[in-house]
């Protein structure tokens, strides 16, 4: 659900009377983080180190290098679920921030039945994966399932929702944004609200039009949250798993198959742990570098600018 | 029970508009998003009611042809499932306590102590988050294994609080933020020690923000699939989600039965949108809005 | 719950993660007259199947048995897992051959506990497929068999003068006369492993094998090709099967029969009890069995449950003792009466046909048969890995991405690959 507040911690220090230790403070803070790093960091780090070997149940693991990502880096199945990737990370963050914001613009303000949509918003985001996923394969039955059943209903054709290759990912890629989009939008709303009002009042003095003010004022002021969001999204879809996971599988052949439901494809039917390690750590390079250019072009525009 | 809306600062109430096109295409962009939303959810529900025959009825029966809780009855009978809701609530309110009692004074310590060296810590956790959990599956499972912990709550409970500690840190810190440091300096030149300052001023002062994480973590804990798949393997400690995929067996997936359990799932949910909306909204976007 | 876990002790289960993960011994649960195992099930009927095992085999031995109960998929990853953390928790494990050649080098070997005439009542394609095909091991030993054989509904082929297929073309023929309003001919599943078990069949059936003499890919032979586009067909071209067979694995199959909408399928031994139960079949008593369909032979394939002893056992004599249980006469007679297992045991499975009557008798036989025919795909190093490519490359014909023939002529080229890379070749 979020990230690590480094603009916190760095930031607002002013002398104090208080003994604000740095001993004290890792006293205070320490429990915490030997918890989280006792738990997480040897994982981390055996199968970050297991990723450079052969790496399976035959009982012997000889290094072989960046052997484990060279073979999946040209690898078919590899390259496949990385296009999928891309795709389903593009279209439904693309479609969740769009249509978040719009949705936060379009109900903002005071609307009969706000209280309510407000209330039904915050469902999906906080029900489990595994329901979801559960529930989409069976709404999207072309047989028993209520999507086609409708579709029949008003006599259109079926949608071969999780048969077809193409269908498949457009499902998944439904499925996060049923999920996701009401996330986006109680975000953004809660980020209107929090606008300083005193420049668009400005601007409808000097007669602005509601989308000059969406796009002048509105937008550039909505960065901030706008970015949070895509972090967390971001982050998020090179994670996804149980969603896709029961829905498809990542079928048919491999035309849903995400990074991480190929990585759990090759340690548990593949039994190849060193090949599922490679594929886990480049997802996290992906979203490392995507994060990167998510903040670091920015800045960098603006420290030009500042020259 | 706090039902505060979002808005803290709500505009005096403006003068009634007459009804335009635009709050007509307003209403209608507020009636898609709802009925969007809702139609997964009612289904879920209208299937979880059916009988197991008229789940495979062609054509689909939209509305039951008789509604029946013969599915709700055969998830606690022939399945057992009350062995894993029993799981899974102790699993997440433990894991709340447990967490918010490490948050705490960690997210304090941040916001107030200078300490050298925990920028690296912070990198580390953030490619903990980062990372996908298949990767690290193995490999907690002999961290747990190593320990003796395996297949216990125990070791569920202690999986989830390390996992779900940096949210509720980086929640807790905004809250912690907003508070004026010179409450605790005029406790501490009163002589309470750095404890007591926390234990008797700060956390007071941090109770809704603290309300927030609470819920956010217990949600997560409770819908959390993998790490309950990877560290269990006995009723002992199997979670509900886990339960949930117990329902597609060799012979056939009982989709009511399963729609059943999940309905289930999302009861605690439900509430805690019902009974405290005002939290989870703090929850979801307060680190984002003013991050 | 949480008052007695203090922040220090927090710290001491923190450093004993850091030291433990690294040198500290499994502490073992279990007492020294106790054994563990992970074991399968299936469906409500199972765990009172393996309670009842259990309390005969402890009356018996004084052995107890503490177990956990997983369904086949989660029980594979798990033993996975178990394996890989060289984890002793589990004495015993329900196995199968489908990915016994990953596990050669952790389950021990059973053969010193199995005299050769002991072995010789077992069905011999299934302890061929559980032996390590280097040095001749026996990975598990066989608790049940599994084949499958045509189950049809004789209500609805009877209405419309129909019998049951024999051949590939009358499969088609008979699909295409019972296909229509919301129902289907036929269904095969189409993802994963069960569509790679029935892309073998047809292989087999079309006179194909999965590798040559010198255990060179050659599922990409003319038969090969026949078989996919064949199987495509069915779902593509004639459209007898729903298209969501395509993403359907063994349950979702057997339920579109169970359920009504689907009027023939190729089930396993335990679809029979599962369709004569009114809880979990809507057409029960409207349905009989037929062999398997050839073309130019009439093979399927013949697998088995099995059990396996954890090679990171420390109670390896009591653990042995209750394998050879639950392969005993007792216990596969018991799996029979409850759902229809077909013995592992040559004697009992004669037994068994011995004293079914009518329609049983007549699905025993028939089952019989699939098995002295059944063939299972090599054992050979990698191959776990080559199925995973193998379910993609079917799945993509199934679905029209890729022509049958430049799928599997793609698949063979990687499966050899794979193969070399795991040591096939050496």
């Amino acid at each position: 659900m979020s990230s690590i507040p480094q603009n916190r911690v760095s930031g607002r220090r002013r002398r104090s009377p208080l003994p604000y230790t740095w001993q004290k403070g890792y006293l205070l803070a320490g429990p915490a983080f030997v918890v989280m790093l006792a738990i997480f960091v040897y994982p981390l780090g055996y199968s970050f180190l297991m990723s450079f070997f052969r790496w399976d149940l035959s009982g012997s693991a000889p290094f072989i290098g960046t052997g484990n990502y060279t073979d999946e880096l040209f690898g078919r199945q590899f390259n496949q679920a990385l296009r999928n990737q891309i795709i389903f990370s593009v279209v439904s963050i693309t479609v969740e921030v769009v249509a978040g914001m719009a949705i936060a613009v379009l109900v903002n303000g005071e609307l009969r039945g706000m209280r309510l949509a407000r209330t039904l918003l915050l469902v999906p985001p906080m029900i489990a994966p595994a329901v979801v996923g559960l529930n989409f394969r069976w709404l999207f039955n072309t047989q028993y399932g209520l999507v086609d059943a409708l579709l029949r209903m008003f006599n259109l054709p079926n949608i071969p929702w999780l048969s077809d290759p193409t269908w498949a990912l457009v499902s998944v890629i439904i499925a996060d944004v049923w999920q996701n989009t009401p996330l986006m939008v109680l975000l953004f709303l809660a980020g209107l609200q929090s606008l300083p009002q005193e420049p668009l009042e400005a601007a409808t003095v000097d007669g602005a039009g509601p989308w000059q003010r969406f796009w002048h004022i509105v937008l550039p002021l909505m960065r901030p949250v706008i970015m949070i969001a895509l972090m967390l999204r971001i982050i998020d879809t090179f994670r996804t798993f149980d969603v896709v996971w029961l829905m498809t599988q990542g079928g048919p052949g491999g035309a849903s198959n995400l990074l991480t439901v190929y990585a759990y494809l090759l340690a548990f039917q593949a039994v190849d742990f060193g090949h599922a390690a490679a594929v886990s750590y480049i997802a996290l390079g992906m979203s490392l570098v995507v994060l990167g250019l998510l903040y670091g072009v920015p800045w960098l525009i603006a420290k030009r600018r500042a020259i | 029970m706090d039902t505060v809306a979002v808005s803290t600062h709500r505009k005096p109430r403006r003068r009634r508009r007459r009804f335009t096109a635009g709050i007509a295409g307003r209403y209608l962009a507020l009636f898609l998003t709802i009925a969007f939303t809702i139609f997964p959810l009612v289904w879920l529900f209208l299937t979880s009611i059916r009988s197991s025959a008229d789940i495979f009825s062609v054509p689909v029966h939209i509305i039951p042809v008789t509604a029946t809780l013969t599915q709700y009855v055969s998830v606690f009978g022939e399945y057992d499932t009350m062995d894993y809701v029993w799981n899974t609530i102790i699993v997440s309110f433990v894991t709340v306590i447990l967490v918010h009692l490490l948050a705490i004074p960690c997210a304090y310590a941040l916001s107030r102590f200078r300490m050298p060296g925990v920028m690296l810590i912070f990198g580390l956790l953030l490619i903990m988050r980062m990372i996908p959990v298949i990767a690290l599956a193995i490999p907690l499972f002999a961290v747990f294994a190593a320990m003796g912990l395996l297949d216990s709550i125990w070791a569920l409970i202690l999986a989830h609080t390390a996992a779900k500690l940096p949210v509720a840190i980086w929640l807790l810190l905004g809250f912690i933020q907003d508070v004026p440091r010179e409450i605790e300096e005029a406790a501490q030149s009163d002589g309470a020690g750095t404890m007591r300052t926390l234990v008797q001023i700060v956390t007071p002062l941090i109770a809704p923000g603290i309300g927030a994480s609470a819920v956010i973590t217990f949600l997560f804990t409770w819908n959390d699939l993998l790490l309950a798949l990877t560290l269990t393997s006995s009723k002992a400690a199997q979670t509900l989600p886990v339960g949930l995929t117990n329902f597609v067996s060799q012979f056939g997936i009982d989709w009511g039965a399963m729609s059943a359990a999940g309905v289930l799932m999302v009861i605690p949910t439900l509430v805690f949108v019902w009974f405290a909306q005002g939290l989870l909204v703090k929850g979801l976007t307060t680190g984002a809005v003013r991050g | 719950m949480s008052g007695n876990l203090s922040r220090r002790k927090f710290l001491a289960a923190g450093a004993t993660v850091a030291a433990g993960s690294l040198a500290a011994p499994w502490i073992a649960r279990a007492q020294a007259n106790e054994i563990t195992a992970l074991l399968i099930t299936g469906g409500p009927l199972y765990p009172k199947y393996w309670e009842k095992i259990v309390q005969d085999f402890t009356a018996k031995t004084g052995i107890k048995v503490r177990y956990d109960l997983l369904e086949f998929t989660p029980l594979t990853s798990k033993v996975v897992t178990l394996s890989a953390a060289r984890s002793s928790q589990y004495d015993v494990y329900s196995t199968h051959t489908a990915q016994i050649d990953s596990y050669f080098s952790h389950f021990a070997p059973l053969n010193s506990y199995f005299s050769e005439s002991e072995l010789a009542d077992f069905y011999p394609v299934a302890v061929k497929y559980l032996r390590d095909p280097k040095n001749g091991n026996l990975a598990a030993i066989p608790r049940n068999m599994d084949a499958r054989v045509q189950y049809y509904r004789s209500d609805i082929y009877q209405e419309k003068g129909l019998k049951p297929a024999e051949t590939w073309e009358e499969l088609v023929d008979v699909g295409l006369k019972l296909t229509g309003n919301g129902h289907y001919g036929l269904v095969v599943p189409g993802q994963g492993d069960p569509a790679q078990r029935t892309f073998s069949d047809l292989l087999w059936q079309a006179g194909g094998d999965w590798v040559d003499q010198a255990n060179k890919p050659a599922f990409n032979s003319e038969a090969g090709i026949k078989a996919l586009t064949f199987y495509r067909d069915l779902v593509q071209k004639h459209k007898i099967v729903p298209p969501d067979a395509v993403g359907y694995q063994w349950n979702e199959n057997s339920t579109e029969f169970s359920s009504g909408t689907v009027y023939a399928n190729f089930d396993w031994p335990g679809a029979f009890a599962t369709l004569s139960n009114p809880d979990t079949s809507r057409v029960v008593g409207k349905w009989s069995t037929a062999p398997y369909v050839r073309d130019k032979a009439s093979i399927s394939c013949a697998i088995s449950h099995a059990m396996a002893l954890n090679g990171q056992s420390g109670r390896k004599d009591p653990a042995v003792e209750f394998i050879k249980f639950t392969v005993g006469p007792e216990a596969q007679r018991l799996q029979f009466d409850q759902f229809t297992n077909f013995p592992s045991s040559q004697a009992i499975a004669k037994e068994v046909i011995a004293a079914a009557k009518g329609p049983q008798a007549t699905w025993l036989q028939q089952l019989e048969t699939t098995i002295a025919n059944g063939k299972e795909w090599p054992k050979l190093p990698g191959f776990s890995k080559v199925c995973t490519l193998m379910f993609s490359a079917i799945e993509q014909a199934l679905t029209d991405q890729v022509s049958p023939s430049d799928s599997l002529n793609q698949a063979a080229v990687e499966a050899e690959d794979t193969m070399r890379r795991a040591g096939a070749y050496d």
